[in-house]
């Protein structure tokens, strides 16, 4: 039993690093709290699940598209939210919500309350060692985040477009001091960010149920391991994201799957209560 | 022919002038200091130079362009670098990292970390003394040490013009006279320098010239002596004593 546990809290924590990594990225760069973050992924989603099932088109391909229509709609969410005047927390939090709003009344219009699922009949099946038991969907879902993750923490890292970013978090007047162009970089987050988005939705849709409101969900498990980590640690992302992963596994497994959900929930409260500078945050 | 030139530039705050019409020039190669009481807009003189503010009226011209609406990075891309009166380092990155970002932002973009770069990292830091400490996160180094990373830091842009903000505040006087050499060889690379210094214990001793404001008004121009012994410049630094009021009366 624990190593099932052990698996689902891998490749789940995984894939919510992926889901926070963007809106992580977008908040340390540009201070953009964005609350129409999880509606952009199920948005995503729903673009891979037309595809496949008016379409036929293979699960795996429809990432591109997904990462298309993401990517045009933070670009001009983008544009929308550089107007803002300071404080940009709290303006973007207002502005967002009100795009969250937006795209849950379209997302309604356009593919109905009914639940919807990716149903790729390969994740069904999968590979048996011993005990564990890792499915196809488990093994597509891990692989996937963890190169999307790889990737992004190499460019942070080892390239000077990703230190950058990482100065622009860090400090913004010191950033443009040394020639970094921040509005710049507040775009370079925004498409950075809408790709993790576009990646994360076809993903969401093949594991969760897509409905109009289910973005809710997607936006608070970003925040929750935002917070916990501190914004522009990659590394911390993923613990978080594991934590969590392994959360929800365990409450699934000990007290029923209608107790998962609350488990984001419960972790975002306490830490809020406990550590509002994040967890891995050093005191000043 | 001057290398920065201020033209009647004013700064408003609400109701308040920060700075009044201030017309001032800088040559290449000079170190300029720049003096005045608390709240005689010295940070703000810097704030519209580098573009962080927008100057209410008046105008910038830098290397014989106009800058006065400039963006702050391209500002700082035709050769403006400055420092903060509190040192402001990319703290989780290592000492080396901060100095070559700015580096490759400053100069040639390129994506990826070259040899030379780190080679002229190391060379900065050398001579501001923290070679020691490039693997140091920066945040984790003391106060002096942070400051000489900021200048670091800005010169790794490749400034023609350097502007300290109060580099020597809170500095023991040994620390002191390390930070006159070092704007010294500074001023040997080619770079100007204008230095903002509340207590005159840096710019009284490597200024060519002083640049004195009150109350966002020039009140003396010129050799440090002079502007020293100049009567604005003493009442306003040591307040005038009841009977010089009433002997000039």
């Amino acid at each position: 039993m624990w190593t099932t546990v052990f698996v689902s809290g891998i490749t789940l924590g995984s894939f919510y690093t992926l889901v926070a990594l963007g809106f992580a990225l977008i908040f340390g760069v540009t201070h953009t709290f964005n609350l129409a973050h999880g509606e952009l992924i199920v948005l995503a989603g729903y673009v891979a699940y037309w595809l496949w099932k008016t379409y036929g088109v293979s699960f795996l391909f429809t990432f591109p598209a997904a990462v298309l229509v993401a990517l045009t709609v933070c670009l001009l969410l983008q544009r929308l939210f550089s107007r803002l005047k300071e404080p940009l927390e709290l303006n973007s939090i207002v502005m967002s919500f009100g795009v969250a709003i937006l795209l849950q009344n379209g997302m309604l219009f356009f593919f109905s309350g009914d639940y919807r699922l990716i149903r790729v009949p390969t994740f069904n099946q999968g590979l048996h060692f011993k005990t564990l038991y890792l499915s196809y969907g488990q093994l597509t879902l891990l692989a996937l985040s963890l190169v999307v993750i790889g990737l992004l923490y190499l460019l942070m890292r080892h390239t000077y477009l990703g230190k950058a970013l990482r100065a622009t978090i860090q400090d913004r007047e010191a950033a443009a001091l040394a020639g970094i162009n921040v509005s710049g970089m507040g775009l370079l987050a925004f498409a950075i960010g809408a790709i993790l988005i576009g990646l994360a939705g076809p993903l969401y849709g093949s594991v969760h149920y897509l409905y109009p409101a289910a973005g809710l969900q997607a936006t608070l498990l970003a925040i929750t391991i935002t917070i916990f980590s501190g914004v522009g640690r990659i590394r911390g992302l993923i613990l978080g994201g594991w934590i969590l992963g392994f959360a929800e596994s365990g409450a699934v497994v000990l007290l029923g799957a209608s107790w998962r959900e609350l488990v984001g929930a419960v972790m975002l409260i306490t830490l809020l209560a406990l550590r509002p500078q994040g967890i891995l945050e050093r005191e000043k | 022919m001057s290398l920065l030139r201020l033209e009647a530039l004013s700064k408003k705050f609400g109701d308040h002038w920060a700075l009044k019409e201030i017309d001032f020039s800088i040559d290449e190669g000079e170190i300029v200091g720049l003096v005045g009481p608390n709240g005689a807009g010295k940070t703000t003189l810097f704030n519209l130079i580098t573009c962080r503010h927008r100057a209410t009226s008046g105008r910038v011209f830098f290397a014989n362009k106009e800058t006065t609406s400039y963006k702050p990075h391209e500002i700082q891309k035709l050769g403006i670098s400055r420092t903060f009166q509190s040192s402001r380092p990319f703290a989780k990155m290592r000492t080396l990292d901060n100095v070559m970002v700015a580096r490759v932002f400053g100069g040639e973009f390129h994506l990826f970390a070259q040899s030379t770069d780190i080679d002229s990292a190391r060379q900065l830091l050398e001579l501001v003394g923290l070679a020691h400490k490039e693997q140091t996160p920066a945040g984790d180094l003391t106060l002096s040490e942070q400051r000489r990373l900021d200048l670091a830091r800005a010169l790794a842009t490749q400034p023609r013009l350097l502007l300290l903000d109060e580099v020597v505040a809170g500095f023991s006087p040994v620390a002191v006279k390390q930070a006159v050499d070092l704007v010294r060889r500074v001023r040997q690379r080619g770079v100007t320098l204008f230095i903002i210094d509340h207590f005159l214990s840096l710019s009284l001793r490597v200024s060519d010239r002083l640049l004195a404001l009150d109350h966002g008004e020039k009140v003396a121009e010129g050799r440090p002596q002079e502007v020293m012994r100049n009567r604005e410049v003493v009442r306003a630094y040591l307040g005038t004593r009841h009977e010089d009021e009433s002997q000039s009366a």
